[in-house]
């Protein structure tokens, strides 16, 4: 193991705690950040991945067409202690400094794990990194293998798993094109056990609609009495499907922040906020472009914020 | 549910018509209370879980324009609240702008809709309907849509129109635009000097795609200059279906390029007498301060 020109390269380009480039201070720049995030991810962007105590930057390749919550990535790193033979060292970046690259781990992770946006490769470079072409630029050439080979591989498999990890994670998204299989129907049971509630409980209209369409328990007196009729003790399920438009804003970086503070009692907060925001949109329905599925998220993070905060109230209301 | 309304409160149709302002001292009796808030970012009502609220799904928490809240034990009363800006204060105050016009519209629109999650949510016959519907996503559309539609049937009724000597049959995009500008009228409430604009351009538009065949349309066009391509705000089907933000098709750019021209050779007291090039579209184009909003009339030949 010798040192090389490409590592003599990245060495000497390697910033201090102290030293920061102009990209770095154009990406960091708050209101560039919020731009970023509020326009989504996209081709030849770098980001910085984190899942708790796990960072990575990736480039990304690619939205996938099928399911735009999921992105192809490329790991990348700003170590060049940690580059190997199977990487391509990348002169110029979004950052300023040199990166390493690895094309032959391009794999698909769900970009609610997207946490930060650096700025945008060029085009070329991006596509001499997509294709793992060392050749086609002076800017993009062969990594090799750092001084210590096995602390760096052993790197590298960690870093695979890691992403492995991810993938994993988006292979369990709920499913896309729900609502193409929801038909209109009316449901008899349903509607036998919205009479049942006068009938047998004497509820006023408001609280029937209360416990049919909103989750609204009975008490136990009330479920032995409707027991005693014959009726369950919870109304027939509706059928709910949450149109795609919601499941995919609910996974963009732009509400990570939000939704990584709410508490959703165990459950995917980002179904919870998709569900909330597709049936809260109240006058609009027929409209469910950006703006008006932006708003919705807003009125359902709330929502959910409000609820969390006043459960004791909303317990001793019950 | 106009109907329903109606047997309620006999006075509806013509609060409606003349004076919404009139509807909330008319409604507010028995189980029912509504209120006009500065702001419904600090209701307390906002936290409740059966709230069902309109908003502008603008960017903004404080978005909203209006809630209905169900009764629930152990409160007995059901409650509307809607949101307006501090200048339009209910008493005492009367807005003026520099055409003793007033824009109440949306708040009008709002209360309505409102009002109509009152009856949905308190008639039995309604109610069970929005019950026994096998689908979330049914449920929700089918209620908002009714909500909507009652308020548009509110304030613009089939009788109402043809009083203002509307061909409901025949119309064309000059007949709304038309009657779009003058529904405006002095009201009881805000005095004789100022004028109410009732009903806003989008629900007047939208109205009238109601006397429309299934696959006939109306459309609000937007440009921001004479010569911009025309963006579509929505467009509005007589089988109800409607379509937003969208580019112009082919056809209602040289509608709309046609009319412009042809309001360009009016101002110049010039001869037009070009064929318009879509037959089945009327255009009407009127600019306000400094956009133009474009209205399009398709209707299908049989």
């Amino acid at each position: 193991m010798s040192s090389n020109v490409n590592n003599a390269s990245m060495t000497r380009s390697k910033p201090t705690s102290a030293f920061m480039t102009k990209e770095m201070l154009q990406v960091t720049d708050p209101k560039y950040r919020e731009h970023m995030l509020e326009a989504g991810p996209h081709a030849n962007q770098l980001w910085l991945v984190e899942q708790d105590e796990h960072t990575e930057y990736v480039m990304i390749v690619g939205l996938r067409e099928h399911d735009p919550r999921i992105a192809q990535v490329i790991p990348m790193s700003n170590d060049p202690a940690e580059q190997t033979a199977t990487g391509l060292i990348v002169e110029k970046t979004p950052l300023g400094i040199p990166m390493i690259a690895w094309p032959s781990l391009a794999i698909d992770i769900p970009i609610r794990l997207l946490s930060v946006p650096l700025g945008d490769f060029d085009a070329d470079i991006a596509q001499f990194i997509v294709h793992n072409d060392p050749t086609g630029s002076p800017e993009v050439y062969k990594a090799e293998d750092a001084d210590d080979l096995l602390e760096t591989y052993a790197l590298y498999s960690a870093r695979m798993i890691m992403f492995q990890h991810w993938w994993n994670i988006g292979q369990h998204l709920p499913p896309l094109h729900q609502a193409e299989h929801i038909e209109f129907a009316v449901s008899e049971d349903r509607a036998a056990y919205a009479k049942a509630l006068k009938t047998v409980l004497n509820m006023s209209t408001v609280e029937r609609n209360a416990v049919m369409n909103h989750g609204m328990k009975l008490t136990k007196t009330q479920q032995k009495k409707m027991e005693k009729a014959g009726f369950p003790t919870t109304p027939p399920e509706a059928q709910e499907a949450i149109p795609d438009e919601y499941l995919v804003a609910a996974e963009q970086p732009y509400w990570r922040k939000e939704l990584d503070g709410i508490d959703a009692d165990g459950n995917d907060v980002r179904l919870e906020i998709a569900r909330k925001a597709a049936f809260d949109l109240a006058a609009r329905t027929d409209g469910h472009g950006q703006q008006a599925v932006k708003g919705a998220f807003r009125k359902a993070i709330e929502s959910m914020k409000n609820t969390s905060a006043s459960s004791g109230t909303r317990k001793s209301k019950q | 549910m106009v109907e329903l309304a109606c047997s309620l409160h006999p006075e509806f149709e013509t609060d409606c018509t003349t004076d919404p302002e009139a509807l909330v001292e008319h409604w507010q009796d028995g189980p029912l209370r509504i209120d006009y808030v500065n702001s419904l970012v600090d209701s307390k009502l906002r936290s409740d879980s059966n709230v069902f609220y309109e908003n502008d799904c603008q960017n903004t928490a404080s978005d909203l324009l209006g809630l209905f809240s169900p009764a629930l034990r152990p409160r007995r009363l059901h409650r509307i609240q809607v949101q307006f800006p501090a200048w339009q204060q209910r008493t005492g105050e009367i807005y003026k702008n520099h055409r003793d016009v007033i824009y109440p519209m949306r708040r009008y629109f709002t209360l309505l809709h409102e009002i109509g999650h009152y009856l949905q949510q308190t008639d039995d016959e309604l109610a069970e309907r929005l019950m026994s519907i096998s689908s979330t996503n049914y449920n929700k559309k089918f209620e908002e849509g009714a909500c909507n539609k009652f308020a548009s049937l509110s304030l613009l009724p089939t009788s109402y129109l043809m009083q203002q000597g509307i061909d409901l049959e025949h119309f064309s995009a000059q007949d709304v635009a038309d009657f779009f500008d003058k529904d405006k009228k002095t009201t009881q409430h805000w005095g004789p000097h100022v004028k109410v604009c009732r009903v806003s351009r989008q629900v007047v538009v939208r109205r009238f795609a109601d006397f429309l065949p299934s696959d006939g349309y109306t459309a609000l066009l937007y440009r921001k200059r004479v010569l911009d391509v025309p963006h579509v705000v929505f467009r509005t089907y007589g089988d109800g279906h409607v379509e937003y933000d969208l580019d112009a098709s082919t056809a209602e750019q040289q509608a709309v390029q046609h009319k412009s021209v042809e309001d360009y050779y009016a101002k110049m007291q010039l001869n037009f007498d070009q064929d318009p090039p879509v037959e089945s579209m009327t255009v009407s184009s009127q600019r306000r301060n400094s956009p133009y909003w474009d209205v399009v009339v398709y209707r299908p030949k049989t």
